[in-house]
């Protein structure tokens, strides 16, 4: 069956639209890293997998709404999974501090103390977690979701000059839990 | 991490990122959108259950690296050609007369314990407040808790690299790593022989529950902690 999967995204869209679940299995098996990476970002590590999930349930249910002349199907899908992981985070309690849990570590040869380097990504985590939502999407998006300033644009709905600013806000405001955290150790 | 200028900061974030696990949400998604509106799901339950193979194992230019070890907490998980000489094993007992006293053992930890469902695990046993951590024992497992700080203190464990018995999974949405029987615990320069644990971090702590009788039995435990 997969075989006969097309390869575009938009080809998949419309094959899903005709009632091929299986174009749209495809279309989750691609796109299911990034959006739970945007998931994590804006709701935490212990709620990313359902609202990713509920993110692509939507999508699902709104693909007639997908437009590809005014876009590529990864930044649509990408606002609606990071808009159900902010209903996800109003629905629980939206006062308790969201958690951003290193899982794995991929180490580079060179880092010699996986003990530090285990200590130091843990850290940029905490940090993560004590910024809005708004700067953890921002930040999710360009370093863990990996999009381009024009893909990011299209997923928050604003001008690139405006992803531009918001993202050097954002990591301004990141290093600063960064040096906050290091004056309370 | 003040010192850290931009690229760095851009790279940890990037690494961060990489280190996310991957689930698997084909199956559910597709259960969800098959359900009736407005019936109970089974896709959220099976994509809870449903674990992936390890993130990094997707990633293919972190999958070497990745391959060299794993992490959670404030624990990491190291493979390696040859195990480490082991100086005794951590096959435990609880102690006979070891008080069962939640709300110490909350105190000493400053902060609430996820204990397991009592009808998975049965009635504690004992329970040891050590310093950083409590240890909690029962019929068949035990779990210690600790905080995550910066002063806790680094444990690292070492598998064998062709045994392949390390490997992130996921306990109710929240990452976990399971370390199969028969690997090295260090702790502060103390190198045992320790069987099978289950990792996970929430809420600021590490737990690790240890002698489970396997991965589905050890993630259903952790499942129930709340």
């Amino acid at each position: 069956m997969r075989e006969e999967v097309p390869l575009d995204d938009s080809a998949l869209v419309r094959a899903a639209r005709s009632g091929r679940h299986d174009a749209f299995d495809e279309l989750v098996r691609r796109h299911q890293r990034a959006a739970l990476q945007v998931a994590t970002a804006v709701a935490g590590s212990s709620r990313a997998a359902d609202a990713a999930q509920e993110g692509f349930v939507r999508a699902f249910r709104k693909l007639h709404q997908f437009d590809e002349t005014r876009g590529t199907f990864r930044p649509w899908l990408l606002r609606i999974v990071a808009n159900a992981a902010r209903n996800e985070l109003r629905r629980l309690d939206r006062h308790r501090k969201i958690d951003m849990t290193v899982a794995s570590l991929a180490v580079a040869g060179s880092e010699d103390d996986p003990g530090a380097a285990l200590a130091r990504r843990q850290e940029v985590g905490d940090a993560m977690a004590g910024l809005s939502a708004d700067d953890r999407l921002i930040l999710g998006l360009r370093w863990w979701a990996e999009l381009t300033e024009a893909e990011m644009a299209d997923v928050l709905a604003v001008a690139r000059g405006t992803v531009k600013s918001r993202l050097s806000r954002a990591m301004t405001r990141l290093r600063a839990e960064l040096e906050e955290e290091a004056a309370d150790a | 991490m003040p010192d850290l200028d931009d690229m760095d900061l851009e790279r940890e974030l990037a690494a961060f990122g990489r280190s996310l696990p991957d689930v698997d949400l084909v199956d559910a998604v597709r259960a969800d959108i098959e359900a009736p509106v407005g019936g109970w799901s089974l896709g959220r339950v099976a994509a809870i259950l449903l674990v992936a193979a390890a993130a990094v194992l997707a990633i293919p230019d972190a999958r070497e690296a990745a391959a060299d070890w794993l992490g959670i907490g404030r624990t990491s998980v190291r493979e390696v050609d040859e195990l480490p000489a082991a100086t005794s094993t951590t096959a435990r007992t609880a102690p006979e007369a070891a008080p069962v006293d939640i709300a110490a053992a909350e105190k000493a930890l400053g902060f609430e314990i996820a204990l397991p469902a009592a009808e998975l695990v049965g009635p504690i046993r004992a329970i040891e407040i050590g310093e950083g951590e409590v240890v909690l024992t029962w019929a068949d497992v035990w779990l210690t808790v600790r905080p995550i700080t910066p002063e806790t203190p680094l444990y690292q464990k070492f598998v064998d690299s062709e045994e392949g018995i390390a490997r992130p999974v996921l306990a109710d949405g929240t990452p976990a790593l399971w370390v199969g029987d028969g690997h090295v615990i260090d702790r502060a320069g103390l190198r045992e022989l320790t069987g099978s644990v289950l990792l996970w971090a929430t809420d600021g702590a590490e737990y690790r529950l240890a002698d489970a009788d396997d991965v589905a039995t050890a993630v259903a435990i952790a499942e129930s902690a709340g």
